[in-house]
């Protein structure tokens, strides 16, 4: 009931904001729009619309690639930088992508399917050679709405085996010549949100695999109190700046081929903080007025 | 995902309960009882569900018998449509290829293993009675040329790609019937023409996508149309092979006389010295169980003797292969290059004959081959919803090589990304219905052949699975351990979501739909891929439409639908190697129009008459 009143209660930000014009969530910076729908008629959004259902459009969120794809295409390039020597995290040559919204209605910016497709290379890859440019790891993407037929997972395929990560709870291999199969379960997840901790069955095993959200947030405390200048690069959190500029170069990428509908190929320029190269052509500037309090 | 064993026989259950349940037919159409039991009946008696049925056929081609066929090229794909022969709608009376070893599998058929002995028993089995009546032809020419003479009036043609359109349409305008294998044809342009001339001579000209023929594709199409997936929205197919270096289905071993360096050269060495081994100590078993007259030894020897006689008979053939002068037949060697210019491989002529699949002149790659089957059956599935084959808006691609050496030219991986209009679809930018598009994902793999082949079909009331051609699987959306029966619901309207409206969907239940399941199971009894049933309707049509005159008793697969298929692998092969997403142009689609992805026009007059 409490939860409830509280949700109910953020009617507040769609009323007149005091001394300004315009709404609360308006003088937050939040947009009223129209936008047209088939036969002639608008879809009216309020400011604050755009601020609760924040992830259908395109001014403050990102879309499926950012809230999902960037966790699955962040465990591929993990997956092929464990067959590259050395721990540099290896980045895509190229991604060709549709996205599409055949489930809604015009009431987002957002699209409800999105699927792609990026080239890595593999580990004998050599773009100059007419042979060894050949040598590329595919990695195919989906995200669907409407049909939740098989769940989210990865699949990685060895020519020796299959490994099946689902839901992040699940872990399979499956050895090729002995079809034998080597289960790594370590409960039955009932999970049907997207983020926060895995739910376990009340009558499954005690055993939990952690999604990781609990490790994250004590090793970044960890390295604040370890290392509170930054000064050591072997102290800091796994998902440091760089790592993580690499996964929204790819999911922001994708989504740029997805709308202009091209091949992109990745600028490697792109993945590093200090070039000023970016995908959507803007440099970055640190200095910008938003940043200031 | 991985599915288990148990979640698949659910979804099989589940698909025979939507097949079976009267459900789905509205008043005023004959009752799905009143059209499958007899149907059932057919198929309790032969084993299988009758063909001619299913597709709007006879059972008999009628008083003027088995249409008269010559077969062109009988290697893997030929002798598997010999072996697909119904002799009633059909008589083989001349075979041609210039490789002994595909004239000795066309007769004796493939003993390399039990499987292939099965799907290629070859004509001897086939024609018992009349096989040493049937002529043998070299060059494909030769066979079109006495056609006239051999009471020829049709032939399937089953060489390499690049020789479909110049013997298709020298047999049409010899005046035969044709059914080629898939891909139609090597470029766009050349399937034009293909059309052009069938449409020109007034000849059926058939293409292989046997999934027009599946009875199990047919009642998927037929649940589509019905709305029990709700609205379709993505479909996911794919076609993993295990295959590896050393290992792999299409690079058979070439005999050491005209390759020395070849790897498997040795394969078939061994093979021939391990069966001639084995038939010598067999023989000498047999005379001595003759001297000793053991009645037992001399069955089991003599059993031994049939079973490796074949093998070495086959073996032998396969070596023979290196008495072809492929450079007369038009095959070319060819030095493979690295970056250095150094030569890293080569191809002696043969070798682009024998392994034709691997080589861009002569073969089509991973998307001609396998991925037109089904990017066929998804434009099949789209158009259930719509009523009429649907062509895609778009595809990107990416085709590599991780896997095998440069031995070849073609891709051993390829990936590909289709967008299809939805009933609703608007191709007005401007207008929100344009992004209502329905994306196909598909890859075709070697080197790791997890998850085998099929298609899944996304709807917002069901998904459906069709694997490996012979199963078929339906769910609620996600729930794959839940049993179903179809029954009406209601559900909100896409564009009004205050307004609901009643739909016929899979609804979950704990017992399922027990009668409904064994109707629809006998339903889909002895269900085959459909290579029989393709070949029956293309001589029926050819006795029922001589001319091809009417335009209802026609190939399934007819010009314009294999057209329609080319066009998708070809330009996803466009696409792939020239890494861009690529929009279809709709003059693509039409034999009429003399527009091709490539680029050439289609001239039929280049084919001497």
């Amino acid at each position: 009931m409490a939860q409830l009143e509280a949700q109910i209660a953020d009617v507040i930000l769609s009323r007149p904001a005091e001394g300004a014009k315009g709404t609360l969530a308006e003088q937050y910076g939040y947009l009223t729009e129209k936008y047209p729908v088939p036969g002639g008629k608008v879809y009216d959004r309020p400011a604050i619309e755009e601020l609760i259902r924040w992830r259908l459009w395109d001014r403050t969120g990102g879309g499926l690639m950012a809230e999902l794809g960037s966790h699955q295409l962040d465990a591929a390039s993990i997956f092929i930088s464990a067959t590259h020597p050395g721990q540099q995290k290896i980045h895509p040559l190229n991604v060709a992508a549709a996205a599409n919204r055949p489930c809604f209605p015009a009431d987002r910016d957002v699209n409800d399917h999105v699927f792609c497709m990026f080239e890595f290379p593999a580990p004998d890859y050599d773009a100059k050679d007419p042979i060894a440019s050949q040598r590329k790891i595919g990695v195919q993407y989906a995200s669907v709405n409407g049909n939740g037929f098989g769940g989210y997972g990865e699949i990685v395929f060895g020519t020796e085996g299959t490994l099946i990560i689902e839901r992040e709870q699940e872990a399979m291999l499956m050895l090729k010549e002995s079809q034998s199969k080597l289960k790594v379960d370590a409960g039955a997840a009932l999970d049907t949100q997207a983020s926060g901790p895995a739910q376990v069955a009340a009558e499954g095993p005690a055993m939990q695999v952690s999604r990781g959200y609990t490790e994250e947030e004590e090793h970044w405390a960890w390295c604040i109190r370890q290392d509170p200048r930054c000064r050591d690069p072997e102290v800091q959190p796994r998902c440091h700046p760089k790592v993580a500029l690499g996964d929204a170069v790819i999911a922001l990428t994708t989504n740029a081929a997805a709308r202009k509908g091209q091949r992109l190929n990745f600028d490697p320029a792109w993945f590093d903080p200090d070039d000023d190269a970016t995908p959507e052509g803007i440099p970055p500037e640190l200095d910008r007025e938003q940043y200031t309090l | 995902m991985h599915l288990t064993p148990e979640e698949l026989a659910v979804g099989k259950e589940n698909f025979y309960a939507a097949v079976g349940n009267n459900i789905l037919w509205p008043p005023n159409e004959p009752s799905r009882r009143q059209v499958l039991i007899p149907r059932i009946r057919a198929a309790q008696l032969d084993g299988k569900v009758p063909g001619w049925d299913y597709f709007g056929y006879e059972s008999s081609v009628g008083p003027q018998g088995p249409v008269r066929v010559g077969v062109i090229g009988t290697g893997d794909e030929g002798s598997v449509l010999i072996g697909a022969l119904n002799p009633d709608f059909i008589q083989v009376v001349s075979i041609a290829d210039i490789r002994p070893y595909n004239k000795h599998r066309a007769f004796h058929g493939d003993h390399y293993s039990s499987t292939a002995r099965q799907v290629r028993p070859g004509l001897i089995a086939k024609y018992p009675d009349t096989y040493n009546t049937i002529r043998e032809y070299g060059d494909y020419k030769q066979l079109i040329e006495y056609a006239k003479v051999d009471g020829v009036e049709a032939v399937i043609i089953a060489l390499p790609l690049h020789l479909h359109a110049r013997a298709a349409i020298a047999a049409m305008k010899a005046g035969l019937h044709v059914l080629t294998e898939k891909l139609m044809g090597h470029s766009v342009h050349e399937c034009k023409e293909m059309a052009r001339v069938a449409a020109a001579t007034g000849k059926h000209l058939a293409t292989g996508h046997q999934r027009h023929y599946n009875v199990l594709y047919d009642h998927a199409v037929d649940l589509i149309r019905r709305g029990v997936l709700g609205d379709l929205h993505y479909i996911r197919a794919q076609w993993h092979r295990g295959n590896l270096p050393g290992s792999d289905s299409w690079q058979q071993p070439m005999p050491e006389a005209v390759k020395p360096t070849d790897d498997l050269a040795q394969v078939l060495n061994e093979k021939l010295k391990a069966y001639r081994d084995r038939l010598v100590r067999a023989q000498g078993e047999l005379e001595k169980a003759v001297k000793a007259n053991s009645e037992r030894g001399k069955r089991e020897w003599q059993k031994e003797i049939d079973k490796w006689h074949p093998l070495l008979a086959q073996v032998k053939a396969q070596i023979k292969d290196a008495e072809v002068d492929a450079e007369r037949f038009g095959y070319e060697y060819k030095p493979i290059k690295d970056g250095k210019g150094n030569v890293v491989y080569e191809r002696p002529a043969i070798e682009e004959l024998i392994r034709w699949r691997l080589w861009d002149r002569t073969g089509g790659g991973l998307m001609a081959e396998l991925g037109s089957h089904q990017l066929d059956a998804a434009s099949i599935f789209i158009a259930a919803m719509t009523g009429e084959k649907q062509h895609p808006l778009s595809v990107a691609a990416a085709g590599n090589r991780p896997i095998f050496p440069p031995d070849r030219d073609v891709e051993d991986h390829v990936y590909s990304l289709f967008e299809f209009p939805t009933p609703d679809y608007v191709a007005d930018e401007k207008d929100p219905r344009n992004r209502n598009k329905i994306g196909v994902a598909y890859a075709s793999i070697n080197g790791n052949g997890y998850g085998g082949y099929g298609e899944a079909v996304f709807g917002t009331r069901g998904t459906l699975m069709l694997l490996r051609e012979t199963d078929a699987m339906l769910w609620r959306t996600h729930e794959t351990q839940s049993k179903i029966k179809v029954g009406w619901e209601e559900v909100r309207d896409k564009d009004n979501p205050k307004k609901k409206e009643k739909v016929l969907g899979p609804q979950t239940t704990d017992e399922g739909d027990p009668e409904s399941v064994a109707i629809g199971q006998a339903a889909c009894l002895g269900a085959g891929r459909g290579y029989q049933q393709q070949l029956e309707h293309w001589a029926w049509c050819i006795r029922k439409n001589p001319n091809a005159e009417d335009p209802d008793v026609r190939p399934r697969c007819h010009p314009k639908m294999a057209l329609g298929d080319a066009v998708i692998a070809l330009t996803t092969n466009i696409a792939a190697r020239e890494g861009r997403r690529i929009e279809f142009d709709k003059r693509w689609f039409d034999p009429d129009d003399d527009a091709t992805p490539e680029g050439v026009a289609p001239d039929p007059d280049r084919y001497p008459g």
